[in-house]
């Protein structure tokens, strides 16, 4: 049960942490042109396609404790391998993809003369962007959340590779039913899954529910 | 950089409130009969504990990577010896020892060795199970007619699971693997001097705060606790 509200934890702050990030990044992909766009693009990606594994081994080289950056963060109280922490890291870095994928076609969908008309109205840039467009991608951003928080629900190998397997901390619903497939009694696990599948679905089904919504919003400005 | 800093408010948002655990890092033989010891443990000391499982040689592997570790527990010598020698573990005790058996799922038919068909697990290449299991078999001459059919697991529990689940005629797995558990059944069980002592070492590491926990292990109350879970205590003092 501990795995279930762990799993929950890691991917709602994954979903949280994930929000700033994934609307920058999906709003400059969508809305701007500069030099290194498809690389920026392909980079943030390639998480998706990446084997998780490898993602975690990456992570790790660059924020586990034998690291400058892993070092000094441990040492600020924010260990980011093996803990609690390096779990949601990893979970936000492989449903990443996902959420700026999601937030990107938001930002896409909104026509750009709403927000010429707001300009022609008075309004500074910025509040071009709080007022019109951010409101208007809020439902696929919402999606995205939902999305990179399944993602992150689920993440095995950069979990394992990154966080490890502690019980209480990092051992998620997916290491936790890994673990008891090595038990031959396999008590506990059907519960593990049922969970799992309740989850993932809720998630898909509110990720239907808000990319409607989006649709309905573009329709009815 | 602004990311990290917004997990950093997060978590010490999240996690301060509660006390950090003793973090045990132990081979995956040791996990059934380690969590129930350390669960009274907890109770009667106030302090909580995280057990993480793994094959001996992926502890290893992780604790060079700096998981912070504060007891350790392996299941043979040479890792051990590794640890200490890095200095990544101090001050080792050797905790119990272990036998070595092949098992067959409980239903399965085969009565002696030279009836066995079919593929049997062995740990992995680097994992102590696995060594013990070539050292064994190669010692009483059954390597070279059953290697060609050997699968190798993850580590000795994931070999366990497949024999119980019938998935493979056979494995060689640890005495205590085999103990209480009744979906496989002991076919053969290996002479000691056909492998190297199987022995279970616990050590801190340099910067452990494990408030008592590994001399609680050696005491009498844990000892009869695992011996009850089929292992034998330690043959001498080292």
């Amino acid at each position: 049960m501990s795995a279930v509200w762990l799993s929950l934890q890691v991917g709602l702050l994954a979903a949280v942490l994930g929000l700033m990030p994934a609307m920058a990044l999906g709003y400059l992909l969508a809305r701007k042109r500069f030099l290194g766009h498809g690389l920026l693009s392909a980079l943030v990606l390639v998480p998706m396609v990446l084997p998780p594994v490898v993602t975690g081994l990456l992570l790790l080289e660059v924020v586990g404790r034998n690291t400058a950056l892993g070092g000094a963060l441990a040492d600020i109280g924010l260990p980011l391998s093996f803990s609690f922490g390096g779990a949601v890291l990893a979970a936000l870095i492989v449903g990443l993809p996902l959420y700026v994928w999601s937030a990107r076609a938001a930002f896409t969908a909104i026509d750009p003369r709403l927000e010429q008309l707001a300009a022609t109205l008075g309004a500074p840039p910025k509040q071009q962007f709080w007022r019109v467009t951010l409101p208007l991608a809020l439902p696929g951003l919402a999606a995205g959340a939902v999305l990179a928080f399944a993602r992150g629900l689920g993440e095995f190998g950069a979990t394992a590779v990154l966080a490890g397997n502690i019980q209480g901390e990092t051992r998620t619903i997916s290491l936790a039913v890994y673990q008891l497939l090595e038990d031959p009694s396999g008590q506990g696990v059907g519960l593990l899954v049922a969970a799992s599948v309740i989850l993932s679905m809720g998630a898909l089904l509110a990720f239907e529910g808000l990319n409607r919504w989006q649709q309905r919003r573009l329709e009815q400005p | 950089m602004l990311l990290l800093a917004a997990i950093a408010c997060t978590l010490s948002c999240t996690r301060a409130l509660s006390e950090e655990p003793v973090r045990v890092y132990a081979a995956a033989s040791l996990g059934p009969a380690l969590t129930p010891l350390l669960e009274a443990w907890s109770q009667d000391s106030g302090h909580p504990t995280a057990l993480s499982t793994a094959s001996t040689p992926r502890i290893v592997s992780q604790l060079q990577s700096g998981a912070p570790a504060d007891l350790v527990l392996t299941a043979d010598t040479t890792w051990m010896q590794l640890l200490v020698d890095n200095g990544w573990a101090q001050s080792p005790v050797h905790l119990l020892s272990n036998t070595l058996v092949l098992v067959v799922p409980a239903d399965s038919p085969v009565q002696a060795l030279a009836e066995l068909q079919g593929p049997i697990a062995l740990a992995g290449e680097q994992v102590p199970a696995g060594r013990y299991a070539e050292q064994a078999l190669r010692a009483e001459g059954l390597w070279a007619s059953l290697s060609p059919r050997a699968r190798r697991g993850d580590n000795v529990r994931t070999v366990l699971a497949w024999v119980s689940r019938g998935q493979v005629s056979a494995a060689v797995v640890y005495g205590t693997d085999a103990h209480n558990n009744s979906k496989v059944r002991v076919l053969h069980r290996f002479a000691p001097e056909s492998h190297s002592p199987i022995e279970i070492w616990a050590a801190s590491t340099p910067d452990a705060q494990d408030f008592g926990l590994l001399r609680a292990l050696s005491e009498p109350t844990a000892q009869t606790h695992l011996t009850t879970a089929g292992f034998s205590p330690a043959a001498s003092a080292p």
